[in-house]
This record gives structure tokens, C-alpha cells and sequence, in this order.
């Protein structure tokens, strides 16, 4: 099979290869987004850079797939030259042939990546309105929006322009929706019925965790979802600050959803047939509520607060007896190499380990940092926080090497630590090198009264005595070496 | 600073729209001299770090960003500036076609039937056909005997210039007023003539076997792309409201800077 190029392609351009050194350029890819992709049906579209594995879990014998990269949709159709449903289009989105020809349109990893060089800049509500020309009625439309101003992008660190930037910026286009209302509405008017809708965490271009508006805002979920979004893995790319501990604050403020780094949404033609959609698909996989509350995977979804959080809040309250108690449960169960934010605790006190939670040997370390870097250093002796911890929990515990942060504000608070401690240990030489010199007046002080008392009459005797002493102690041991 | 920047005395086109009426200054980068599919440069320009790029039209701008180049920025093409310094004159009798068969550039050689391709210009131009050749080609005396022979004029715009040796400040001011003396402009190949005869006020006409050099390598997509991409462009008849659009756009007329704005980006002090 050969790629079908449609015009507006890109003969040097790859969305799948990371370009001169840079990592940053991957297709849309993750498990839960493949899950997704596993749903659609009939003859499907993927429109834009998808991981091949993601598009080969899509169950549909017949499946077209758009790249705007030569080299990528060669390398596509050379991967599938054995599949004769799959056919690979490459060039611009708006070069496509606006013929209802698909039951499943999946755009993944959103409209950004679907314009080239060669073609101007089509706007956002242009290049749906290009989706919805080629879906047929009765269609699933699975379509993911970045979002310019979520957490991702908010916490970005400054990274030199990608080679993909030739055009303006995502956020500068009008006709893109401001948040999920918006896109659900937008979808609304163009005919379609948003069937469900996720928020994408860290990343758009690779989520690992997708929750629901509805999940998202329940608040009987704020343990469960906390220790998920905590877990759901950091952007790409330098940041300035650690997104995770502001996984409990989003979900209490309710700006999970608005700042979400990408939104998802399943919509559907009048006249689909509806096929179920879990509430969220996590690590601990599939998220559902039923008629007796939210099941992970099948499992009851524990009530509480994420263990890690409640550690934090015991510390930063100042209530030692909270933290330890908790601390001793943790540590002393059967739970204690399962990091805290892998756990629920439950109002009753009894701890819930999420099955996906890999278990760490460095539990215990991975909080003393969280301890340091989430903003309570100033309450815990600077050395050795893991040894403490371990004390306080009746364990020993050998001192693990802090890993450093390598969030730009973490850091920053780590230097500023260190560097507070370098002044504090430079006023200490210094105190005790004024020390150190008024005990060496004192010694002078009295070498001098020493020599000034072996000049008197008593002194002479004593020190002729004294000489006399180690001069016959001189001889018995030379005789001792002879008769030997 | 690039001995291309001279090539077809583009820099004096500049330098006089700037204001300059003797040798243009030193361009503080490269200027794009021809039109192509890349990124703006002739394949085998070598880069300086830190060094702009004067490219003509925001297309182009764009895919050289994609190819890693920063500090690229739009001017338009020389060409661009000298139709409006020189406008046409109305009553100025336009009649035939002036037809550029593909050439080759320094040190390549053109592969392809020439006898071919003088039938196919004979069967498909309405007037006196101008054969337009590269100064190679024109210096062939039996590529030139060829045309000669077929009743063409054939003349020839002149050496492009090389190595700050030989430059003609007066290359596309010649070209420009021999394209406006024909009602059309032709080529085997979609070219910067073609566009420049476009923006002179000619029909355009892009036809008959494309030749091809010796060893050609095609870049970014090459012929087959270049078909393609500007498929409104090929044939012997094209809709010319369309091909002043592709025009203006591919050589960026609609992008032409003022002098002053010019005069800064080339760090061009007032004379």
C-alpha cells in the first residue's frame, strides 16, 4: 500500500520522530486513550498524528488515517501494507473530500496538527465543520481540544519555539471554544449529541487519566480522584512548578474541568447507537457509576481523603499526634511500601490502596520530600527527614538520597534552603573560630605563668627531678633492649 | 554578505526601491533568488548561524520555519518592487509569447527532447513565439540553432552574476520590459519566469515536456509535488485572474515592504 497524498502535504515534515533533539514531537498516544479509540465502529476516520498503536486498537476492518507528514504516512502505510481495510491519506485537513463517507470520525489528538505549511491556517470551527462533512448520519465524532490555558500550559516553563510553530498560536484563534460548555454547545449547534465528555490529564498528547465533568464534581470521589490526578504523571517539558498537590485544590475548587490541559468528547449524529462509556478510564481502570455508587474496575470506589493529602494537612495544622497516628497505620500495615498518594484513607481511618499503585521501597523517602517540597520544610529538622519519619512511625529506616526537584519553583525553594544553610553554617565556623581563638589566648595565658613559675627556685627543683626521672627511664629501657 | 544576494541584480533592484543610486550596500543576510519548494535558499546554501533570511512570500516563510530556519522574514521578491518602480505603460503593443524552456544552472545539464518540444510550442502558440534561454543554452550554438531554426526569435536576458564577478544591476529590468512587449509567457516548467511574466501582465502557459537535468534529485516533493500543488497553474490556457492570485502570492507582491522598513531589516543606513 502506498499513501494517497491529497495535496498540502509535507514531503520533510514528521509529527512521529523527535526532530533535532527535540522530545516534544510525538503523535497522540496513551492507554486510556486507546480504550477510547477501541470504540469506534463501521468505517472509521483518524484525522491527525495517532500512535499506531492506538489506531491498531481500533476494532473497525476498515479504517482511513490523515497524517500531514510524507515521511510519516510512508512509514504508516508501510506498517500496514498487509491490511487491506487500512488506507493512509496524507496532506491537509481541508484537502480531504467533504463526503459523508465515515461512521467513526476520531480526532484524538485534536485539529492542531492537522494544517501544513502549504495551506493557510484553517480556523478551529472550519476544520470541524471538515469532521462533520465526512461523518454519516448516525456517526461518532471522538474529538480532544487542548486547552491554551490549562494547568500544562500555565505551569510551561520557556522552551524555544517548536518547528511547528510557522502559524499563530492555538489560543489566538476566535472561533475555538473557551472551555468544555463551550465545545459541548458548539458540537450542540453543529447538529451533534455530546454523549460524554472527559478532562485529559497531564497532557494533551498524552493523557493517562480521562474524567468526566460529572466524576470530576462529585465530591464523595475527592480521595479516589485526588490520588488519580496525583498519579496521572507530569507534562512534558520543563515546568515551573509541580502540578501534582494541586490535585486536591482543583477538585475542591471545582477548576478540575476548566483547567484541564485537554478536553475530550464523544458526540454522536442523531440516530447512533449508543454503546456505553465508563465515566473515566484511569489507572485503576475503568470509572462507573451505577445505581450503588462508583466502581473502579468493578470495585466500590473508597470514600476519603488521598493519604498523601492527609498526611500534608496533619502536618501543616501542626497536629503531631494526627500525623504520626496516620503515619503509624500507614507504616505499620500492610500498605507501607505503597507511596500515600496511591491510598485512601477512609473517614474511619482504614486504608484503601488502589491496585494500580506500583509499590516503592522509597514510600517513606517519597514523602519526606513531598514534605520539603510541597511547602513545609520550615517544620521538619532539615536532615534526615526519613529517619524521623521512620522514628515516628516505631521503624528503621535507612537515610535514602533526596532526589532533586526538577520543577523550577521546587528548585528554586530548594536553593533558597540550601543556601540559607550555607549562611547559617558559615555563621557557625565563624563562631566557632572566635571560639577557638579565645581558648587559644587562654592556652597562651598559661604557657606563661608555666614558664614563669619554672624559673622560681621550686620550679628548677621540680623540673631537675622531672629530668632526672626520664633520663633513668631512658637508661632501664636500654638495658632492658641489651639483655633481650 | 551572500554573493547570491546579487544574482539577476536583485540587490540593485533593492537598493535603488531603498533609495540608493549607486552599489547597493551589503545585505545583512540572505536573500531568496528564485522561486522554489523548500525553504526559500538553493539547496546547497551554506547557513551562518544568526543570519537572517529574506525570503519572498509567507508560504514559503512558514515551511522554512518548519525546517528548523529562524529569523526568516517576508520582503517579497525583488521582482515585486521593479513592476511598481517601473509601471507598464497602456499604450505599450503587446503580441506573442515568450517561451522559456527549462534550463539548467551552473554546471548542470538539461536532459530532454528539445526537438519535441519545439513541436509542442508550434502546435499550441497562437502568435510569434520568443524563445527566452538560459545564457548556457544560448551559448550552444546547437541548442540555439535549434529554436533559431524553427522561426523563433530566440534571445537570451543576460549572466545572472557570480562571486561579486560580473553583475548586471539591469537583468530584470530587461527581462521585465521584453515579457511586456508578449501577450504570454510559457514555460516546460512552473518557474519564477512564469510568475514574473504573471505579475507583467502576461497570460500564462506551463506545458509540453518538463526536461530534466542530469542526476535531479527531487526535493521536498519535486516535479510531481510541483504538479499537484499548483495544479491551477499547469496547462496551455489558465484562468489568469487565478494565476495573478497564485502570483502576487508565491512572490509575495502583496507583501512589499516600505523603503524605510527595508532599509532597517538589511541594516541599511540611509545614504
Amino acid at each position: 500500500m502506498t499513501a494517497l497524498l491529497l495535496g498540502g502535504e509535507m514531503p520533510h515534515w514528521s509529527d512521529y520522530s523527535p526532530a533535532r533533539g527535540v522530545p516534544l514531537r510525538s503523535p497522540v498516544r496513551g492507554v486510556p486513550l486507546r480504550e477510547l479509540a477501541a470504540s469506534a465502529h463501521g468505517h472509521v476516520l483518524v484525522v491527525g498524528p495517532h500512535d499506531a498503536e492506538l489506531i491498531e486498537a481500533i476494532p473497525a476492518r476498515q479504517v482511513t488515517v490523515l497524517v500531514r507528514g510524507v515521511p510519516d504516512a510512508e512509514e504508516l502505510a508501510a506498517r500496514w501494507a498487509d491490511r487491506p481495510g487500512v488506507q493512509v491519506c496524507c496532506g491537509s485537513l481541508e484537502k480531504l473530500a467533504a463526503v459523508p463517507a465515515y461512521d467513526t470520525v476520531v480526532a484524538l489528538d485534536g485539529l492542531d496538527r492537522t494544517g501544513s505549511t502549504e495551506t493557510g491556517d484553517l480556523p478551529w470551527s472550519a476544520g470541524l465543520a471538515q469532521l462533520l462533512a465526512v461523518l454519516r448520519p448516525g456517526g461518532r465524532l471522538l474529538l480532544s481540544v487542548a486547552n491554551p490555558v490549562g494547568l500544562h500550559a500555565l505551569y510551561a516553563g520557556a522552551t524555544p519555539p517548536e518547528d511547528s510553530a510557522w502559524g499563530p498560536p492555538a489560543g489566538d484563534d476566535p472561533t475555538r471554544p473557551a472551555g468544555l460548555d463551550a465545545l459541548r454547545e458548539q458540537l450542540r449547534s453543529a447538529g451533534l449529541e455530546p454523549l460524554r465528555d472527559y478532562a485529559a490529564y497531564p497532557s494533551p498528547q498524552s493523557p493517562s487519566v480521562l474524567l468526566s465533568e460529572e466524576a470530576l464534581t462529585d465530591s464523595r470521589l475527592h480521595g479516589f480522584l485526588t490520588s488519580a490526578l496525583r498519579r496521572a504523571g507530569l507534562p512534558a517539558g520543563p515546568l515551573l512548578a509541580d502540578p501534582r498537590p494541586l490535585a486536591g485544590g482543583l477538585l475542591r475548587h471545582g477548576l478540575a474541568v476548566p483547567l484541564a490541559p485537554a478536553w475530550i468528547v464523544v458526540a454522536a449524529r442523531p440516530g447512533h447507537h449508543p454503546s456505553p462509556l465508563p465515566d473515566g478510564l484511569v489507572a485503576d481502570g475503568r470509572l462507573l457509576r451505577t445505581s450503588g455508587g462508583w466502581l473502579a474496575d468493578g470495585v466500590a470506589v473508597a470514600a476519603g481523603d488521598c493519604l498523601h493529602d492527609a498526611l500534608l494537612a496533619a502536618a501543616r495544622s501542626g497536629d503531631r499526634p494526627s500525623f504520626r497516628a496516620l503515619l503509624t497505620t500507614w507504616q505499620s500495615g500492610a500498605h507501607a511500601a505503597v507511596p500515600a498518594e496511591g491510598i485512601v484513607v477512609s473517614p474511619g481511618g482504614a486504608l484503601h490502596a488502589s491496585p494500580a499503585a506500583p509499590t516503592d521501597p522509597a514510600a517513606l523517602s517519597l514523602l519526606a520530600s513531598a514534605l520539603h517540597d510541597e511547602g513545609l520544610s520550615h517544620l521538619w529538622p532539615a536532615d534526615d527527614t526519613e529517619r524521623l519519619l521512620a522514628a515516628m512511625a516505631g521503624r528503621e529506616e535507612a537515610p535514602a538520597h533526596r532526589a532533586t526537584p526538577q520543577t523550577l519553583r521546587e528548585l528554586t525553594a530548594a536553593h533558597d534552603r540550601l543556601a540559607q544553610r550555607l549562611e547559617e553554617a558559615r555563621i557557625q565556623l565563624i563562631w566557632y573560630e572566635q571560639r577557638t581563638a579565645t581558648l587559644q589566648a587562654g592556652l597562651n595565658r598559661a604557657h606563661r605563668i608555666i614558664t614563669v613559675l619554672k624559673a622560681t627556685p621550686g620550679g628548677r627543683a621540680a623540673t631537675a627531678v622531672l629530668a632526672g626521672a626520664r633520663r633513668g627511664k631512658r637508661l632501664a629501657s636500654a638495658a632492658l633492649r641489651r639483655l633481650r | 554578505m551572500h554573493h547570491a544576494n546579487h544574482y539577476y541584480g536583485h540587490s540593485y533592484v533593492l537598493a535603488r526601491y531603498c533609495g540608493f543610486d549607486a552599489d547597493p550596500p551589503r545585505i545583512q543576510g540572505y536573500l531568496q533568488h528564485g522561486w522554489n519548494i523548500g525553504d526559500g535558499l538553493a539547496p546547497d546554501h551554506e547557513f551562518v548561524p544568526g543570519v537572517p533570511t529574506f525570503v519572498w512570500s509567507e508560504r514559503t516563510r512558514r515551511r522554512a520555519f518548519s525546517m528548523g530556519r529562524r529569523d526568516v522574514h517576508v520582503v517579497g521578491a525583488p521582482w515585486a518592487y521593479l513592476t511598481r518602480m517601473e509601471p507598464d505603460t497602456p499604450q505599450q503593443q503587446r503580441e506573442g509569447t515568450i517561451w522559456y524552456p527549462f534550463h539548467g544552472w551552473e554546471g548542470q545539464h538539461v536532459e530532454g527532447d528539445h526537438d519535441r518540444l519545439i513541436a509542442e510550442i508550434r502546435d499550441t502558440e497562437p502568435g510569434p513565439v520568443t524563445v527566452c534561454l538560459y545564457w548556457q543554452e544560448y551559448r550552444t550554438v546547437r541548442v540555439r540553432r535549434r529554436y533559431e531554426q524553427a522561426g523563433f526569435r530566440v534571445i537570451c536576458h543576460g549572466y545572472r552574476g557570480g562571486w561579486w564577478k560580473d553583475l548586471d544591476p539591469d537583468f530584470l529590468s530587461r527581462q521585465l520590459a521584453e515579457q511586456r512587449r508578449h501577450v504570454r509567457v510559457a514555460s516546460n516548467r512552473l518557474c519564477s519566469a512564469i510568475f514574473y511574466g504573471v505579475l507583467a501582465g502576461c497570460e500564462p502557459a506551463v506545458y509540453g515536456d518538463p526536461m530534466q537535468l542530469r542526476g535531479e534529485q527531487d526535493l521536498f516533493g519535486g516535479r510531481s509535488r510541483i504538479r499537484r500543488q499548483w495544479a491551477d497553474l499547469h496547462g496551455p490556457t489558465i484562468d489568469v485572474a487565478t494565476a495573478r492570485d497564485i502570483a502576487a502570492d508565491e512572490l509575495g507582491a502583496d507583501r512589499t515592504l516600505s523603503a524605510a522598513e527595508l532599509r532597517h531589516l538589511f541594516h541599511w543606513t540611509t545614504a
